[in-house]
């Protein structure tokens, strides 16, 4: 595969991965799978964030 | 051509309210981001969390001045254009809003001095509670107007007695219905704008590569706070969304943009509608097939409710509900997005570097103002042909006032609010452009905390050995 497409697979791949997870955090906390799954993907929602927020410092010098 | 004075009314108070409720909301998230920046800034004596401190403290400062001015204007708007409606509601409305002054501004009047002007001659606790108690008391004055305003939306705990409004119960007039679920709605809506304000201009100076060290934490707190309101936020709003529409379905109706007494199955999501209020229809219509069914029905052939559910006579505008909920929700959707996609970025370890990114926060800087507009239209419009809803019209609460008195009174303050909001904006946009300021005052520059922070005032007994010196 030449290397500028597997940049390009490398970036679109990135990019769906969030993508694909934030929709389905999104239709579960607006309710769609029902109020308790709604709750419960808050709960996760809001601890993940946490979690990543609090340890990973997001440090790297601007290009 | 004759003017009509109810619309005038209307248009007046639409805005003044649109044009003040900027303000508020800048001001009740910024001094909550201030109270936990002061607080990291004690906690861990890092001068970055100082600098964010100053830096956002002067814009607080401006927005807070302009909020109270423009919010003044509102009470005397009732007298002003709607007469009658302070005439009936005036029993139950009138109390909120003094408990309000009461309360919240007594507190912020009180502390706003110390924390603008007293870094230099309180103690740190001292300087750190002012900064609390004007976020509390931002927090004290949201509950208040929400309480006044959500009462009109669901009134409760009076009876009509005589043509008057009688108070049966203070608790229901303040926990109406859908008081507990507006309120956090609305103060997590201030609180997003400002994390989106903060990182917004973070993401500005590191695509100009300015002030980095300011940039980045700025970056980093805003989008941090921006994560996990946002998944709060779409929580509430879809609990209050359910609320709504079992109290003022006309409403909700009208924000789905569907016309018949059910939708078609499966129903789509629809962005854009060209509705015709008189004929019962959309001219054009453009949505996505079957996610009004899953968002709204929660299933894949659910129906929706349309307007014809509501006689002609009480229904609402259809397209400024729709378009003021559509761009609320339009928001809060790209607000997730760019959150879901800071924690993946945060995740790479590349937040303050993916250009993009980077962009599209520049871009956001501004949405929450934005996304709360779009809201209070809904809510507002929403709430049409009632002033309060079920008991009083918007037409029969007009003043007898002449049209022309009205259209003067509207001139005059599109005049005087062009100059606020030009001056509001050249004030920060100046502020932003000059930056967080590269050199610590003084004070901070003196080595230790305990100095840093030592009360600076002259008296009597050492005024001359300080002059003299």
């Amino acid at each position: 595969m030449p290397k500028f497409l597997s940049a390009t697979v490398s970036n679109a791949f990135g990019f769906i991965v969030p993508t694909m997870l934030g929709t389905l955090l999104f239709f579960t906390i607006i309710g769609v799978f029902g109020i308790w799954m709604a709750v419960g993907g808050l709960v996760f929602a809001v601890t993940l964030a946490s979690a990543i927020v609090g340890r990973l410092p997001a440090e790297e010098e601007m290009r | 051509m004759s003017l009509n004075p109810a619309t005038l009314a209307r248009v007046q108070f639409a805005f003044t309210v649109s044009f003040h409720i900027i303000f508020p909301t800048m001001s009740i998230g910024l001094a909550m981001f201030l109270a936990v920046v002061e607080g990291l800034w004690l906690k861990t004596k890092d001068a970055i969390y100082l600098q964010i401190y100053r830096f956002w403290l002067s814009i607080f400062a401006m927005g807070f001045g302009v909020g109270v001015v423009t919010g003044l204007v509102l009470s005397f708007e009732f007298g002003l254009g709607f007469a009658r409606f302070a005439q009936l509601a005036g029993p139950a409305i009138g109390p909120l809003i003094a408990l309000e002054v009461l309360t919240s501004f007594f507190l912020e009047a009180g502390f706003l001095g110390i924390m603008l002007f007293g870094m230099h001659r309180v103690g740190p606790k001292l300087h750190y509670l002012a900064t609390c108690m004007v976020a509390l008391g931002t927090l004290l004055s949201a509950s208040w107007i929400l309480a006044a305003n959500s009462w009109m939306q669901t009134p409760d705990g009076v009876v009509v007695k005589d043509g008057r409004l009688v108070v049966t119960n203070w608790w229901h007039v303040i926990n109406n219905p859908s008081w507990l679920f507006r309120l956090p709605h609305m103060l997590t809506a201030a609180y997003l704008t400002a994390s989106f304000l903060v990182a917004g201009v973070g993401a500005w100076y590191l695509l100009r590569g300015e002030h980095l060290a300011f940039a980045k934490k700025s970056v980093a707190l805003g989008t941090a706070f921006a994560t996990i309101l946002i998944a709060g936020q779409v929580f509430i709003g879809d609990i209050l969304y359910g609320t709504m529409l079992k109290h003022q379905p006309s409403k909700m109706q009208a924000a789905e943009g569907f016309w018949e007494k059910q939708s078609p199955s499966p129903a789509p999501y629809y962005w854009i509608i060209v509705p015709d209020q008189k004929r019962q229809r959309n001219r054009f219509a453009f949505g996505i097939p079957y996610l009004g069914s899953i968002w709204l029905t929660h299933s894949l052939r659910g129906s929706v409710d349309g307007l014809k559910n509501t006689p002609p006579d009480r229904q609402p505008t259809m397209g400024m509900v729709f378009y003021g909920f559509r761009i609320m929700y339009g928001i809060a959707i790209l607000m997730f997005a760019v959150a879901t996609a800071s924690l993946w970025l945060r995740w790479k370890r590349c937040l303050f570097t993916n250009r993009w990114f980077l962009r599209c926060l520049v871009v956001m800087t501004p949405s929450g103002i934005v996304a709360t507009l779009g809201g209070w239209y809904l809510a507002e419009t929403g709430r049409q042909p009632w002033v309060i809803f079920g008991l009083l019209k918007t037409i029969d609460a007009v003043s007898p006032v002449p049209a022309q008195t009205l259209l003067a009174t509207l001139i005059a303050f599109v005049c005087i609010y062009a100059f606020f909001m030009a001056a509001f904006l050249f004030f920060v946009l100046r502020t932003i452009r000059r930056g967080p300021g590269l050199s610590p005052s003084h004070a901070e520059a003196s080595g230790s905390l305990k100095n840093a922070l030592r009360p600076q005032v002259l008296d009597s007994a050492n005024a001359n050995a300080v002059l003299g010196s």
